[in-house]
C-alpha cells in the first residue's frame, strides 16, 4: 500500500514536471507575447499542481510504512498552502502583465493577415514596440 | 523517481531562462522570470523530499512570495521609472 502511493506521487511528480516542461517549450516558441502568457499559465496550472499534489500522496504514503515516524501533517498542509498560493498569485501575476503589456503597446495583428507577413518580421515588431525605456 | 521530476523541471528552468534571456520586450522577459519562479518553487520542494529535508517547503514558501512581489516591481519600475512614486495610474 504504501509502495503504491509512493509509486502513484512519484508518477504525479513526474508528469508535473513534464507540463512544466511543454510549458517551457511554449514559452521559446510561441510567437508573441500573449500567447507566451499560455504558455507560461501550463506550466503555473496544471504543472505546479501535479507536482504538489504528487508531493502530497509521496509523503502520505510514509504513513503506511514506519510504525513511529509517519508522515507530518505538517508537512501536508504547507504544501496544500503553497498550491493554494501559487493558484492565487500566478493568475493574478499574469493578469497584471497582461495588462501592463497591452498598455505598454503590444498587440496581437497576426490574426488579421496569416501567413502574409513573415512571423519574424512581425515579432520583431512587437518588441520594438513594447521595448522599455 | 522524485530524481526524475527534478531534471523535467531543471529542463524546464532552462528552457525559461532562454526566453527571459531572449525576449525581445521587458513584458516577455517579466513573464519568463515569473515562470521560472514559479519552477524553482517547485524545483525547492521537490529537493526537499529528495534530500529527505521537508524544511525547505519553508524556503519555497518564502520564494513563491518574493517571485510575485518581484514580478509587480518589475511592472512598477517599467510604468514609473522608480520604485517610489506615489502617483496613482491613470486608467
Amino acid at each position: 500500500m504504501g509502495e503504491a502511493l509512493e509509486w502513484i506521487g512519484g508518477m504525479m511528480a513526474i508528469a508535473g514536471s513534464l507540463f512544466c516542461v511543454i510549458g517551457g517549450i511554449g514559452m521559446l516558441r510561441l510567437p508573441d507575447f500573449f500567447s507566451r502568457t499560455h504558455a507560461a499559465s501550463i506550466g503555473d496550472s496544471l504543472g505546479a499542481a501535479l507536482v504538489l499534489l504528487g508531493l502530497v500522496v509521496y509523503e502520505s504514503a510514509q504513513w503506511f510504512q514506519t510504525q513511529e515516524s509517519g508522515g507530518s501533517v505538517s508537512v501536508i498542509i504547507k504544501l496544500l498552502l503553497l498550491l493554494g498560493f501559487i493558484y492565487v498569485v500566478s493568475p493574478t501575476a499574469t493578469h497584471a502583465l497582461a495588462k501592463a503589456a497591452f498598455a505598454g503597446g503590444v498587440r496581437v495583428d497576426s490574426v488579421a493577415a496569416p501567413g502574409s507577413a513573415s512571423d519574424e518580421a512581425q515579432s520583431n515588431l512587437d518588441g520594438q514596440e513594447g521595448s522599455p525605456r | 523517481m522524485l530524481q526524475l521530476a527534478i531534471v523535467g523541471i531543471l529542463v524546464s528552468m532552462a528552457l525559461n531562462l532562454i526566453r527571459a534571456c531572449l525576449g525581445p520586450s521587458v513584458f516577455d522577459r517579466a513573464l519568463a522570470a515569473n515562470a521560472f519562479a514559479t519552477v524553482t518553487v517547485l524545483l525547492i520542494a521537490l529537493d526537499g523530499f529528495v534530500n529527505e529535508r521537508p524544511e525547505f517547503l519553508d524556503l519555497a514558501l518564502v520564494y513563491g512570495l518574493l517571485g510575485f512581489v518581484g514580478t509587480l516591481a518589475v511592472l512598477r519600475f517599467w510604468k514609473y521609472g522608480n520604485l517610489a512614486s506615489d502617483e496613482r495610474p491613470k486608467a
